[in-house]
């Protein structure tokens, strides 16, 4: 085997035992819990993907009741469970630049927010989504808690 | 040679910088009133929490008898970043080449009752569409605000000439 080979082994193998640190280490999804009294519940999760698996960014919600409330960090194949005041909510995250969706949160309602990592110039930037609860219920039973 | 690949490059950026513009759409398409008009005194029947998208023209009077029902519907079309490992390859992405596009589409309904019998109704639609690249990233917060308020304000507008057209008759 060539000097070339083994050294590109041992990156590779290098890589993937640091990548796989970045993982959530919490309990798999099971089922959606219910919403507090006068509260709504979010769920934001990220599935597992090999693009930008090393990056993860904090989950911000700012509403008039707490301008910035840090959920949790947002690694690959995690999800966040989020009580959330009823009312207008900012689920917002940032690396180098921000991305963020906005809810309308009823009383004791839940809703789902998808995570992801797309291209950035020089880190990978967040990107989130409002998903159904249907898409949500397939792709969030992949993840694990991370709050 | 250097200038000639500056002359290229700013070429390929000109053709790019559109797209990475948000545009919005609003419905129907109705001419604008500037004269002031009276706001329509009615008990307002409204579920969502933010006041601001609600119509200006409306005013809450428990003693009225008409009654105003507003409610929106916000939908979304997301893009996404599946293709962000082949988008990686493109060099066009320097100069903007758009990644994914999303949409955000609301509907908006104002219904005018008296004693509950609908007597006019007011429709809006409002579709933003917005592309993700290297200078612009996704986020459907902003094109969110940006339709409900153009929702409300073209329902002003209708609101008007509603109260134009009465007065006349």
């Amino acid at each position: 085997m060539s000097k070339s080979i083994i050294f590109g082994l041992i990156v590779s193998a290098t890589a993937v035992l640091f990548l796989s640190g970045c993982g959530a280490s919490g309990q798999q999804f099971s089922q959606f819990a219910t919403p507090q009294p006068d509260k709504g519940l979010v769920y934001v999760y990220r599935p597992s993907s090999l693009l930008g698996a090393g990056v993860y960014y904090d989950i911000h919600v700012t509403n008039p009741s707490n301008p910035n409330l840090i959920a949790g960090e947002l690694v690959n194949g995690s999800y966040l469970k989020i009580d959330v005041p009823v009312g207008e909510s900012e689920v917002w995250g940032q690396t180098e630049s921000k991305a963020s969706v906005t809810l309308d949160i009823k009383n004791g309602e839940t809703y789902c927010v998808k995570g992801g990592v797309g291209i950035g110039f020089i880190v990978g930037r967040p990107n989130l989504d409002i998903v159904d609860m249907n898409t949500c219920k397939i792709e969030i039973a992949e993840t694990k808690q991370n709050n | 040679m250097l200038d000639r690949k500056i002359i290229y490059l700013s070429c390929i950026a000109s053709l790019f910088i559109g797209c990475a513009q948000q545009n919005i759409r609003v419905m129907p398409d109705i001419n604008l009133l500037n004269e002031t008009v009276r706001p329509l005194e009615c008990k307002i029947h409204y579920d969502g929490s933010n006041k601001e998208y609600l119509p200006r023209l409306l005013q809450d009077s428990k003693e009225s008898q008409i009654g105003a029902s507003y409610q929106y519907d916000v939908r979304y079309i997301n893009g996404n970043t599946d293709w962000d490992g082949l988008n990686i390859w493109n060099p066009l992405l320097i100069v903007g080449f758009p990644m994914s596009e999303e949409s955000v589409i609301v509907e908006a309904k104002c219904e005018l009752k008296d004693k509950e019998i609908v007597v006019k109704t007011f429709e809006a639609s409002c579709i933003a569409n917005k592309t993700r690249n290297l200078f612009q990233n996704s986020g459907s917060s902003e094109p969110r605000k940006a339709c409900l308020l153009a929702v409300r304000d073209n329902i002003d507008q209708q609101i008007k000439h509603y109260q134009k057209e009465s007065l006349h008759e």
